[in-house]
């Protein structure tokens, strides 16, 4: 090959390289002024530049569960909550000395079938009976077997809407009699 | 200047001008794209929608506790159109942002962060646009002190109507089945809170009365993915 030709093609490749770059640079800059008025920070290439955060936050989807823990020594996650959530029995956190007579989860919102909960420990669901939705719609209630033992219970509840549409949500509480 | 390198530096340009402009076209991808944050459920208004007024506010609804530090942003060409501070709903399941009434029309992107109990935060991202020519589909019912909406045959009838701030909205079921009246997203209902209905079975009605200029999207709860209606109010 002729040097006019090999010339011409490093050019070619250099100046490709220097208007990607230029470019990408470009592009950084105009998505560093976007977000700086409220200092909220994105990074749409490579991800949240807060990412770190999401190791250190406990999923709230799937609290761990805690079957080998010391019934003295309960470790709680988060609590995921649906949408009209408002309040439960027994509270998220809470430790029993006496198994509870049941769960009762309440909402703002009209709920319908097929909405559910179960109270898990080590796989095994000590919920006793159908879930029941009271006659005004805003609470779920669901009995809990009476010889329930020790340890870290955790209630997940789905909560459906009148267009069978559903939302999941989860809490935990401990028995230690 | 001999003929090889004249074809050479027109290459040369050609090249470097596709590859700038390429890359632009990525970029304008990005900003327009979608980003959920940990914990996101729905936002109002929705990603990709094309709105005929301004929201009064920008709402996003999560499924865990938000703490103070959260914040939305709403530019539009690099000009921040956010009101005030945003605000954390009592529930703590969502928070929400006014909007400047005047915005224009153009496309949106709206940036937030959502910070939790132990002082993490996570970022999210999405846009919607605003396009005033839409006004013209909607029922024209101002200056009009209250006006009613039907629901009948699954449908809000009118669907989409512009009113005069301070006018009484009254919907009334038609149809035998139940029907909801529930401010957008479904099922969060938080984008205007006065604006929601418990089930109304045949024959009830509901009524609520708009005094603040911009958009209302809502919805049956019963039947979220179909019947859905807006007001306008001006």
């Amino acid at each position: 090959m002729k040097l006019p030709y090999i010339f011409l093609f490093l050019a070619i490749l250099i100046l490709i390289i220097v208007s990607v770059i230029y470019g990408q640079v470009s592009q950084d800059n105009e998505l560093s002024t976007q977000t700086s008025p409220n200092s909220i920070a994105t990074s749409p290439n490579t991800g949240s530049s807060q990412s770190t955060a999401t190791e250190n936050t406990p999923s709230p989807s799937s609290p761990t569960p805690q079957s080998s823990v010391s019934p003295a020594t309960f470790s709680f996650g988060s609590a995921k909550k649906s949408a009209h959530y408002v309040s439960n029995v027994p509270t998220h956190g809470a430790t029993l000395t006496n198994v509870p007579a049941d769960i009762k989860i309440s909402f703002n919102f009209d709920l319908a079938k097929p909405s559910a909960i179960t109270i898990i420990k080590d796989a095994v669901d000590y919920g006793v009976g159908e879930t029941t939705i009271s006659a005004d719609k805003l609470v779920l209630s669901r009995a809990i077997r009476s010889d329930a033992p020790n340890g870290l219970y955790t209630v997940n509840y789905t909560a459906c809407w009148p267009d069978t549409s559903c939302h999941t949500g989860n809490f935990q509480f401990a028995i230690n009699k | 200047m001999n003929r090889n390198v004249l074809i050479g530096i027109v290459i040369i340009i050609v090249v470097a001008i596709g590859g700038f402009f390429a890359t632009r076209s990525s970029q304008s991808d990005n900003q327009t794209s979608v980003k959920k944050a940990a914990h996101f459920e729905s936002s109002t208004p929705a990603h990709g929608d094309t709105l005929a007024a301004v929201p009064v506010n920008v709402v996003v609804d999560v499924n865990f506790d938000l703490v103070s530090g959260s914040e939305i942003s709403i530019l539009h060409n690099d000009k921040e159109y956010g009101q005030g501070e945003t605000v954390i709903d009592p529930n703590k399941l969502a928070m929400r942002r006014a909007l400047d009434p005047n915005a224009p029309d153009g496309l949106y992107i709206v940036t937030y962060k959502g910070c939790w109990p132990d002082q993490s935060c996570h970022d999210g991202r999405f846009s919607f646009t605003i396009d005033r020519t839409k006004i013209s589909q909607y029922t024209d019912m101002t200056k009009q002190p209250a006006v009613t909406i039907q629901m009948s045959d699954i449908k809000f009838k009118p669907m989409d109507i512009r009113i005069s701030k301070g006018t009484k909205v009254t919907w009334v079921n038609d149809d035998s089945v139940e029907h909801f009246v529930n401010t957008d997203s479904h099922p969060a209902h938080t984008y205007h809170l006065a604006h929601n209905s418990r089930a109304l079975a045949k024959g009830a009605s509901y009524e609520t009365t708009f005094d603040q200029p911009g958009i209302y999207p809502y919805h049956c709860s019963a039947h979220a993915s179909t019947m859905i209606g807006r007001i306008v109010v001006e």
